[in-house]
């Protein structure tokens, strides 16, 4: 397995090395002059020169680009454009809420979206089955910013049972209050996930029930409940731990839509307001940071699979 | 599964009623406000007095989409991100009143009649940590100020030849008249601000302040909370002496009614405008849509006489040298068109109260300086019939007009609306709509390939030639004109408010009312929300909340 870990690792280079290019010049094909976005319209022409200057800006971009690679090789991201600080710190600094978020969504569409896949396989064909499929087809289709828009409304503004936005870090009020603050994007966030993860489930589940050890099973005289919590659930898992697992490194990249729609200060939304200001180096910090999360999580899928199912075997 | 069925029916119940007791109105809570028992009004002489003054109190929560990006005064770049919670914590040498006069602050001035020389002495002037400001400190902030470059530079320490010290006072001469100097120092946006000179030595050449605790000035409030993407927390500077400046606005006494002030940062509209009706802040935006409804909960609107102005821009660079829009005909011919007042109501949303049909560059309120010859030549008369003759002394053949906006927003509802007015006349418009983004840097490149620019600015105060907008820039559409020229540098070269000054602009408008490098729709007010207990009191173009207060 470590042979197996370190070849991947390897893989990775080439990937990053594209990402990092492709990343790079995009940015800087984009229109838009981030001096200009920052200091404002009616910023002085020779403020606006004077950032320039400040930030490398009017060097080419060749030089630029050699200079970034060079940096990044030793472990120095560089430094936002905008903030004036580390870029990797600014990560570090908004991954509180973004992980927060991440876990309890996920918490929310895994303890929802599992025994709603089961108990819709068990009870399938029937008015049980076709309600929950019609909440998951439902939840497939609204768009995340509509949904969090709309629970904003009623539960926040009308029923004020939570807040309508923003968020309160750990330090400041405690994991409670944190978690509070962000009960209503997360239910937005995992709403989707939610569908997706019972139809999932209830797929895998029902092509799982088929099989003779579950004739087995149930020949034996075991009762339904340990049938499929016992037997059937752990060999079904494989495809939703994918889909977990896929969706929490995407959260970890940040939730644009929900962390802007809700004011969280996490890393989807400085990645957004980075894109907006044009502020490059800290654009290009995240994204390179997700890919990291991206090639990390696959492998740790890879070795999750391993323990649900000791028959893989690593080339 | 009879089990099944019954749970599934007691939830859709639960939804349901959920549902049916959301659907009440409920008054959003106001925001905190300082718990006191009824208080006869008043003596006048107490009255700044926080034990008598029941004015005190409370914690001021503003939304704000700006997010700050540097701890230093020095470099904050005028940006609003910045100088929105840095005007509570530094003051200036000078400030300027909301009547265009110049008033002491931290020092006392005085100006040469000939514009050549500064002196500034330094008052009886505290900082925030208790030491007392010297002119070290002000001539060591001027000098820093100035080595960041940009405006400060340009504008104040470029122009200094000779910089003498004597006791308290400091005298600047300088190489020639600088129209822009004195506001460049009083400018409560900054960077002109006065910080100590033991921070600037720690700090050093080129550094700037990264650590909190030296942000020290001599304002109102202090800096507690520094979390620029979350929130700035400012709180009362106990050591604060009210000062009467003798102006009004800024050179009005800071009162520092609330205990604390909080910028609460929030980038999205809508998720302001749901704070602002659940009560999370005391004063923010609405979006236009949901205005009706804030009004209905209770929410105060204020309309602010920000002096910002609309308009657009030809681009009469070299790189766009064989567009009709070179044409002086063509352009008399889409001033001619365009109806002002309805672009405007288009801008404002259908508010008719937040604009007026003025498109002077310099307020009414400057006697000095303000004219009407813009007012007077050609605009707003929606004269097709004058507009199509224009068209056709131009030698228009039907060629495509590239009209720049950014996507949504003012710019956008303007173009749409002026659009439809030109193609009324016969002029082929292509809107080129790009994201907010791009939008800055692509009008501000003359090769971008656009003909008609949009743009807004507010207006100067003092004298016109601050006004870079309308006056010199890329935002003025690269206008080239020997006598622009000639004017300019008589506007710039001669004291504010001197018949020479006053000519020059004179004749500067109405050189623009002729070649007509760019039109001016009019000018608008900027819209804010309060909670129903919140007294702005506010005077000028700046925002300011020092002197603002609840009601209960």
């Amino acid at each position: 397995m470590i042979r197996f870990i370190i070849k991947r690792l390897l893989s990775v280079v080439p990937v990053l090395i594209i990402v990092v290019t492709l990343v790079f010049f995009l940015m800087r094909v984009i229109p838009g002059d981030p001096a200009t976005l920052m200091l404002g319209d009616d910023a002085e022409p020779e403020d606006i020169l004077a950032f320039k200057e400040m930030m490398g800006l009017n060097d080419p971009m060749i030089k630029q680009y050699i200079d970034y690679v060079k940096n990044i090789l030793t472990g120095d991201w560089g430094d936002s454009l905008y903030y004036k600080t580390p870029v990797f710190d600014n990560i570090i600094n908004r991954m509180e809420p973004t992980i927060l978020l991440m876990l309890y969504s996920t918490l929310l569409s895994v303890c929802i979206g599992i025994p709603f896949g089961i108990i819709a396989a068990k009870y399938r064909n029937t008015v049980v089955d076709y309600g929950l499929t019609t909440i998951s087809i439902f939840g497939n289709s609204i768009p995340v910013f509509w949904l969090g828009i709309m629970m904003i409304y009623l539960f926040g503004v009308k029923m004020m049972w939570f807040p309508v936005q923003g968020y309160i870090f750990i330090e400041k009020g405690g994991l409670w209050q944190a978690l509070y603050s962000i009960t209503l994007p997360s239910f937005a966030l995992g709403f989707q996930h939610i569908s997706s993860i019972a139809r999932y489930t209830r797929s895998t589940m029902l092509d799982v029930m088929n099989n003779d050890y579950v004739r087995t099973a149930r020949a034996k005289g075991l009762t339904e409940t340990k049938v499929y919590y016992k037997h059937a659930l752990k060999n079904s898992l494989a495809p939703v731990v994918t889909l977990v697992g896929f969706s929490m490194a995407g959260m970890l990249g940040g939730s644009v839509v929900t962390e802007t729609v809700f004011n969280i200060p996490g890393m989807g939304k400085l990645a957004y307001d980075s894109l907006m200001r044009r502020d490059y180096t800290q654009e290009q910090a995240i994204i390179l940071f997700v890919a990291i999360l991206f090639i990390l999580t696959n492998i740790l899928l890879d070795i999750i699979y391993k323990w649900l199912d000791p028959r893989i075997e690593f080339d | 599964m009879k089990k099944c069925k019954r749970f599934v029916f007691m939830m859709l119940l639960l939804l349901f009623i959920m549902t049916f007791t959301a659907c009440t109105t409920q008054e959003p809570p106001v925001s905190a406000g300082p718990e006191t028992e009824p208080v006869d009004e008043p003596d006048e002489s107490d009255a700044t007095s926080p034990v008598t003054d029941d004015r005190y109190g409370g914690d001021l929560i503003i939304a704000t989409s700006s997010v700050s990006n540097t701890l230093d005064p020095h470099y904050s770049a005028g940006a609003t991100a910045n100088y929105q919670w840095m005007q509570y914590v530094y003051e200036n040498a000078i400030c300027l009143g909301a009547d265009g006069n110049y008033y002491p602050q931290i020092c006392d001035f005085d100006y040469a009649d000939d514009g050549l020389s500064l002196t500034l002495t330094v008052r009886d002037y505290y900082f925030s940590d208790g030491s007392k400001v010297t002119i070290d400190d002000v001539v060591a902030s001027f000098e820093r100020a100035g080595s960041v470059g940009g405006s400060f530079d340009t504008k104040v320490m470029s122009l200094v030849t000779d910089t003498k010290i004597e006791g308290d006072s400091v005298t600047y001469t300088f190489s020639s008249v600088g129209v822009t100097t004195l506001t460049e120092i009083a400018d409560v946006r900054g960077p002109g601000y006065i910080m100590p000179k033991a921070i600037i030595d720690k700090l050093g050449e080129g550094n700037q302040i990264t650590d909190k605790a030296d942000v020290i000035g001599t304002g109102c409030y202090v800096l507690t909370t520094y979390n620029p993407d979350v929130e700035i927390v400012l709180s009362r500077n106990e050591n604060y002496v009210i000062t009467d400046f003798g102006g009004t606005g800024v050179a009005a006494p800071h009162n520092a009614y609330m205990d604390t002030i909080i910028f609460s940062v929030n980038t999205d509209s809508n998720s302001r405008t749901a704070g602002m009706i659940a009560g999370d802040y005391s004063i923010g935006g609405i979006t236009s849509d949901m205005a009706p409804y804030a009004e209905k909960v209770g929410l105060r609107k204020h309309l602010l006489s920000n002096q910002w102005t609309h308009a657009i821009f030809f681009n009469l660079s070299e790189d766009n040298k064989d567009s009709i829009v070179q044409d002086k005909n063509f352009r008399k011919a889409v001033r001619a068109a365009l109806d002002m007042d309805a672009i405007m109501l288009s801008v404002l949303e259908g508010d008719s109260t937040r604009y007026e049909l003025e498109p002077s560059a310099i307020p009414a309120s400057n006697k000095t300086y303000y004219n009407e010859i813009l007012k007077n030549t050609e605009y707003n008369i929606r004269d097709t019939e004058l507009a199509k003759s224009y068209l056709e002394a131009s030698g228009y053949n039907g060629e495509e007009i590239t009209w720049l906006v950014s996507e949504g927003g003012a710019f956008y509802r303007a173009a749409v609306a002026g659009a439809q007015m030109l193609e009324d006349i016969g002029v082929n418009i292509n809107l080129w709509i790009v994201d907010s983004g791009s939008h800055g840097s692509l009008r501000a490149t003359s090769t971008s390939g656009h003909d008609i620019g949009a743009w807004e600015s507010q207006k100067a105060i003092i004298n016109p030639a601050e006004q870079s907008s309308f006056v010199t820039g890329t935002a003025a559409g690269w206008w080239t004109n020997d006598t622009k020229t000639e004017l300019l540098s008589a506007m710039q070269g001669s004291i504010t408010g001197s018949h020479e000054s006053v000519a020059a602009y004179n004749a500067f408008c109405e050189l623009v009312a002729e070649e007509v490098p760019y039109i001016v729709f009019g000018t608008a007010k900027s819209l804010a929300y309060s909670q129903p207990n919140v007294e702005l009191n506010y005077e000028g173009i700046i925002s300011y909340y020092w002197n603002t207060y609840f009601t209960d």
